[in-house]
């Protein structure tokens, strides 16, 4: 066994797992702020002991919104276009499976694709950001149907993260 | 002959001067001491490894960001470290359960950071990683066990990708032909070789079903295995790779018995001019390589890779191919007194037989009438080739 090699090979995995780790917090100071509105989520009580559900209103993209024929496979990338109103809340323009040329004021937020009903006329989207944990014990206060807003942040490298939520 | 009995007898034969005494020492050194196997403390470091990980797991929610990250940085350096050291000066074995133990930790922490800092997957690509660390260890240790590790986690992360993503990981599909099959290819080992086929179909069933592509496509798969056999091949050692294709190939052929019937085979005839262009090339080259072979029997198992999808009644024509393709086993398996050929034959006409029966009776038979008959069929059939087969050994024998 070639142990230069060998430590080679750990050094980059740790390397790796820090660099994850790094890019997290990286994104502070070189993402990009964007404010969501919630939506009520599914479950009756989305308080988890240490973590509320959140659903955002992004992630219900009403069929004229949506840029595509048909519906997507479960679990496929797609792309919301998102443009801040004039109180800064972001708001969707479009979506779909082609990623979107953003303008300024614009940002463009990678999701995953869930389901559509087709009653409603609504496709379901994952932004992937449904947990926020919060300390122990605290969850009463989150109230169920409540409207709140959430601060995001965006890095280049498609990395996200829940800054506040009020 | 174990070397205890050889050092014995050797005694008596340096004694009855057959031998020298040096030469019973060159003797000896080719059945060298069985080396002590320290199984217990492979399986005390695995214990300590794993009770830290439940320990950690049961109060990670105690734990801050950085807390989790130290404590899977230090103990996946930890276990790589006593790992390499173990290795090197005690014992391989426990120091390649120590590696492994460190890998999967390295393992669990791509998804417990990727959970940590919210990272979303859109594809199987944490499991490339992980692979691709497995792979490198096997590059530099040449240790089989990060071999199987590799293969596993690869094959493990191809499922994964069916299943949530409904979609092929390429780079997973590469690492397995590229990586792994330049593994078999340079080892020739016949372990690896088996373990890479087994990899091979089920990765070729997530790419067939998952990409919505028609099932025939699986017959390219396992004729470009059942070709690509003799790259890797020594002479006299079994062909796992065209007997996996072989097996593969015969399941599909059993199950065409059942679905191809009226009407499906029509939708499957469109758009299949790629693999009808990709099948000629590769049934020529099969077909010249059975003509090469000094064996002239091999061409028998070509007649699995028949597109019957092609046919109208598909079901029957496969009915009919595996009728065919059991029978000329049998009688060439007779006829060149080989036990294995008769062997393989006789399995083979059981189960079409079983096909057939299910196929051709279920519909139109009461239940227990059915289990009843097709018990007493087996039974007759099994009888009369039992009864071949003894007289065959028999025969064997005599001469």
């Amino acid at each position: 066994m070639k142990q230069r090699w060998f430590y080679g090979l750990v050094s980059a995995q740790i390397l790796f797992l820090l660099l994850m780790a790094a890019a997290y917090y990286a994104m502070d100071m070189v993402g990009e702020k964007v404010v969501l509105k919630t939506a009520p989520v599914d479950p009756r009580d989305p308080f988890y002991g240490d973590y509320v559900e959140l659903g955002y209103e992004i992630e219900e993209v009403p069929g004229e919104q949506w840029e595509e024929q048909g519906a997507p496979d479960r679990g496929e990338k797609v792309f919301l276009l998102l443009e801040a109103d004039e109180e800064g809340i972001y708001e969707l323009q479009k979506a779909g499976s082609e990623r979107f040329d953003s303008e300024k004021g614009q940002v463009v937020l990678p999701a995953r694709y869930l389901w559509e009903d087709e009653r409603a006329s609504i496709h379901h989207v994952d932004i992937g950001l449904n947990r926020y944990y919060v300390e122990e014990n605290t969850g009463k206060m989150w109230e169920q149907g409540e409207e709140r807003l959430v601060t995001i942040v965006l890095a280049p490298w498609n990395q996200k993260k829940i800054v506040t939520l009020e | 002959m174990k070397r205890n009995q050889l050092l014995k007898e050797s005694e008596w034969w340096v004694e009855e001067a057959i031998i020298t005494e040096a030469q019973r020492e060159k003797l000896l050194e080719h059945y060298p001491e069985k080396q002590y196997k320290p199984v217990l403390l492979t399986f005390a470091a695995l214990f300590i490894g794993l009770g830290f990980l439940t320990f950690t797991a049961s109060n990670w929610s105690y734990l801050a960001d950085w807390g989790r990250m130290a404590v899977l940085l230090l103990s996946m350096s930890a276990f790589y470290v006593a790992g390499e050291r173990v290795y090197k000066k005690k014992s391989a074995r426990v120091g390649s359960s120590l590696i492994l133990t460190a890998l999967l930790i390295f393992g669990a922490a791509i998804f417990l950071v990727g959970q940590m800092y919210h990272y979303t997957a859109f594809s199987a690509s944490p499991f490339l990683l992980w692979s691709m660390a497995a792979t490198g260890l096997y590059v530099v240790m040449r240790e089989g066990l990060f071999y199987y590790a590799a293969a596993v986690i690869i094959t493990v992360g191809q499922i994964y990708s069916g299943l949530v993503f409904q979609d092929f990981y390429l780079w997973l599909g590469l690492l397995l032909l590229g990586g792994l099959g330049w593994v078999v290819y340079e080892t020739r080992s016949l372990a690896f070789a088996g373990v890479f086929a087994v990899s091979y179909y089920i990765q070729a069933l997530v790419l067939v079903f998952s990409g919505g592509y028609p099932y025939y496509w699986l017959i390219i798969g396992s004729m470009a295995l059942y070709i690509a056999d003799d790259l890797i091949t020594q002479k006299g050692q079994t062909r796992i790779w065209k007997t996996s294709a072989v097996v593969f190939m015969f399941a599909v052929f059993f199950l065409q018995i059942f679905f191809l019937g009226d009407g499906y085979a029509e939708t499957l005839t469109e758009s299949s001019l790629y693999f009808f262009l990709i099948w000629a090339v590769l049934f020529v080259l099969a077909v010249v390589r059975s003509a090469l072979s000094t064996t002239n029997y091999y061409w028998i198992d070509l007649l699995l890779f028949i597109p019957v999808f092609r046919f109208p009644s598909g079901d029957l024509f496969s009915l009919i191919v595996l009728f065919i393709y059991a029978v000329l086993w049998l009688v060439s398996g007779y006829q060149q007194e080989v036990r294995r050929w008769v062997n393989k034959g006789t399995a083979a006409f059981l189960l079409t037989t079983l096909a057939a029966y299910f196929q051709l009776a279920w519909d139109f038979m009461d239940r227990s009438v059915f289990f009843f008959v097709g018990g007493l069929l087996l039974f007759v059939l099994s009888y009369g080739l039992e009864k071949k087969r003894r007289s065959f050994r028999r025969e064997g024998e005599e001469q």
